[in-house]
Order: structure tokens, then sequence, then C-alpha cells
């Protein structure tokens, strides 16, 4: 309680000026707030002060010298008060047992019980609060967390897909190099290809690898095309190479049913390839 | 006071009557602290309706509260009038004033006052108040009626927040000690 010179004894010193506010309702958010609800949910003494405090807050309104009431008002307010549902929430058991129950012997015994009982549903109630409010903030926090893990996946999915594409490259070329028949052919450009670099693994039975590096850019509307070149008949298209903004270009295809091959060719086609090469070959080297 | 609880009872069984009678009874102090604090007549009315409304809807919520019906109201009160006091200031400057949820009176969440606030305590606290050093008064009256923080009480007043902090509350202590115990 507190004495005549205004300290507090029972109730915890520290808290003292914000359960002051508290009580007046004008603490502000924020930590102090917190740190003062949280202690009033384990402290019986400063709960104790609280409800005298609200005691005291409600005496000083009920003070004030009344005022005549304005013609009227009593129907307006109850006729706007009894329009709208009323609630049917019960308050919570627990804060309930332990109310003072009127005692024969009355006083302040039964009266600092009922403090204790009042401050403790208020504290139920703000604890309520408290939990609606940290669960909401929690529930916020796992939609945030999930809408990352979300990006997060999307962007492993890709990297995956990336990843197991390069890795079929991989072994593609893995494949077509350690084949018992596989033949290579290095090439350097001439012409319009002139500084790149070439090399083309081919495999009857496998397929064919063809890696380049300095490959310049084209125009748009040209393209290199890819040769095997048989030792008899018509070259065959192995297909048009894309170049990267490094110029450098790999290209590996399963390619079947291909005559016998001594040589392969790069010539620079149309954008759309050529079903026959035209000139210029711009890359040729003999398998061996 | 026991009339006052019965009669709360009676208005969460959707006693419009009871609630005509809580009116009589209690609209005078009502009326008063929310022309206190709001000023204009217009205002103090719509606060008086906005009480008794929510008088309506959380009597249920009330009527296990071994607490002053009195003192119910003045929580209310202050709230809904302090509310209104906000928003008018937070309008022509936005963001200065702190919001509504700011007061846990404003929850509906039952008010401890017991029934203990017998008229001679109202006397004495209202004694007390009138005898307080005049910064002291000043900051009761600003944070009562006003709904002014901390930090605002010590920009209005132009006085240390620490200050203001200790003078508040030893102020309160004073009033709260003139309370019969």
């Amino acid at each position: 309680m507190t004495r005549p010179d205004g300290q507090l004894t029972g109730a915890h010193e520290e808290y003292a000026e914000a359960l002051t506010a508290y009580a007046l309702g004008v603490l502000e958010q924020g930590d102090e707030h917190r740190a003062l609800e949280s202690h009033l949910e384990t402290c019986a003494a400063c709960r104790e002060e609280l409800a005298a405090l609200r005691g005291t807050t409600a005496a000083i309104g009920l003070g004030l010298e009344r005022a005549p009431l304005p013609e009227g008002l009593r129907e307006r307010v109850l006729r706007r008060a009894t329009e709208q549902p009323q609630g049917r929430f019960e308050r919570p058991k627990t804060a309930a047992r332990g109310a003072g129950r009127p005692d024969a012997r009355g006083g302040s015994r039964w009266a600092s019980l009922a403090w204790l009982a009042a401050a403790a549903a208020i504290t139920v109630a703000i604890g309520s609060v408290l939990y609606a409010r940290s669960l909401q903030q929690e529930l916020d926090a796992a939609r945030q967390i999930a809408a990352q893990a979300a990006t997060r996946a999307e962007t492993l999915r890709a990297e995956v897909i990336d990843l197991r594409l390069r890795a079929s490259e991989l072994g593609r070329v893995l494949n077509v190099i350690g084949a018992p028949d596989v033949r290579l052919a290095s090439m350097t450009g001439d012409g319009a290809a002139a500084g790149a670099l070439a090399h083309a693994y081919w495999s009857r039975s496998r397929g064919l690898v063809f890696q380049a590096v300095g490959m310049p850019r084209l125009d748009p509307t040209r393209a290199y095309q890819l040769w095997l070149v048989p030792s008899g008949g018509a070259p065959v298209s192995v297909g048009l190479l894309q170049v990267s903004a490094d110029g450098s270009s790999s290209h590996s295809t399963p390619l079947a049913d291909v005559p016998a091959a001594t040589a392969v060719a790069v010539t620079i086609e149309p954008a759309g390839g050529s079903q026959t090469p035209t000139m210029p070959i711009v890359m040729v080297g003999n398998l061996s | 006071m026991e009339a006052d609880r019965l009669l709360v009872q009676a208005v969460a069984g959707g006693s419009s009557d009871a609630l005509g009678r809580l009116y009589d009874r209690h609209a005078a102090t009502v009326y008063a602290l929310a022309r206190r604090i709001v000023q204009a007549v217009e205002d103090a009315e719509e606060v008086v309706q906005d009480v008794f409304s929510q008088v309506w809807r959380d009597a249920r919520r009330y009527e296990q509260q071994r607490a002053s019906v009195a003192g119910w109201l003045v929580m209310l009160t202050r709230a809904r009038a302090i509310d209104r006091l906000r928003s008018r200031r937070a309008r022509p400057d936005v963001g200065t004033g702190p919001d509504s949820t700011m007061l846990p009176l404003a929850s509906g969440a039952p008010s401890p006052e017991d029934l203990t606030l017998a008229s001679a305590d109202v006397a004495a606290v209202r004694h007390a108040l009138a005898s307080l050093p005049e910064p002291q008064r000043e900051l009761v009256e600003l944070a009562y009626y006003q709904g002014f923080t901390h930090t605002e009480l010590a920009a209005h007043t132009g006085t240390p927040l620490g200050t203001v902090k200790t003078r508040l509350r030893s102020a309160m202590a004073v009033l709260r000690g003139a309370l019969a115990p």
C-alpha cells in the first residue's frame, strides 16, 4: 500500500511511474508498456496498487460538479444503445473464482479481495489481448517466412532444372568423349570467324559434341550452322550453334544414323539455317 | 451500489428499462466528465451516447465484476471522450497523438474499482486534488482530462521528462492515500 509520503510499500518501485500512467490510461505503447504488463501478470502487489490507483482515478471523475442534462438526451441515448446487439461473451472463469464474496465482516478485507480479483480479471483480459496479438504477429511472421520460402523454393527449382540440364548435357558429353569409337576434330576459324577455336568429338554410336570459344557475334539475320561431312555424299546438318555473350558455344546431340563422317564444318547461314551448306565455310576439321 | 449491480445484470439480460434507470442514476456524472474533457455540448452528448451504448453491449462482460458501476462508467467516459480529443488533435497534426488503443480502459476491459468508492472517498480525493501543489495538480489534470502521455506532458509543460514522471506519480500517490484504507 501507500504511505502518506507517497512511497509504495508492497508494489515495485521501478514500475511505480509506469503504473501511475497505466492506471490513468496514458502510458505510451512501447517497451515500458510491455514490461509493465508482463510484470503485472506475475506481481500481485503491483496489481493491487493498480486497482487502488484506478479507484483513485474513478474518484476524481466522480468528484466533478454535475451538470444539468440536455433535453431529450435520455431518449436518444436509450434508442441508440438498445438498437445494437448485446455481447454474449463471458468473463474468463479463472478470474471470477476467488472474487470476494460479500462477507458479513465486510470492510477492507473484502475490499482487498475484490481489488485483487478485479485486478486479476484485468490481467487475464490483458493477457488474452496480448496473447491474441502475439498469435497474430506469429501468424504474420509465418506468412512472411512462407512467402520467402516459396520464392526461395522457386529459385531452387529453377536452379535444379538448370543443373539437371547441365548434368544431362555433361553426361552426354562424357558419354560421347568416352565412347570406344570417338573421333576428334580440332578447328580454327577463318574469315568471319577468325580467332575462333573449336573441338568436335564424334562417336557414330553415341553422337556429337562441339565446343568453341572466340566465336564472333553475328548479325541477327545470320547463324552458325554445324555440319558433319560424310566420306561420300552431302553434308548432314547437326544444328544451329548458339553463341553466348562471351563468344563461347557448345552443342551436343545424340545424332544417330549418320554415315561414316570424315570431317566437321561450320558455315554461316541465314538465321533459320539451310538444308545444304552455303558459303562461307568458317571452320572445318578432319575427324581423326 | 447494490442497486447499480442489479441494474447492470438486468441490462445484460436485455432490459432497456434497466438501462434507463442506470442513465437516471449516472448520466449527470458521465455528462459532466464528458463536458470537462471534450467541452462542446454536442461532443459531450455523443460521448454519453457512446458510453451507454457500450454499457448495453458489454453489460454481460461486466456483470460478474465486484466493482463499482460508477467507476466503470468513469473509465468508459474518459476512454470515449479522450478518443474524441485525440482524433480531433490528430486531424490537423497527424501522427502526434498516440492511438486510442493506448487507453486500456478503451477496450471495455472490466474495471477494478471497488464499491468502497464511497462519497467520503470521492470528497477526500477531490479535496486532495485541490490541495496539490500547482505543478502536480496541472499534470494530473492534463493526464486525466486531456489524455496526455508522459512525453506529451513534458512537451506541454516544458518540464523534463523525468520530473514529469516523478511528479505525476507522487501526485497520484497522494490522491490514492486520501482514499479510506
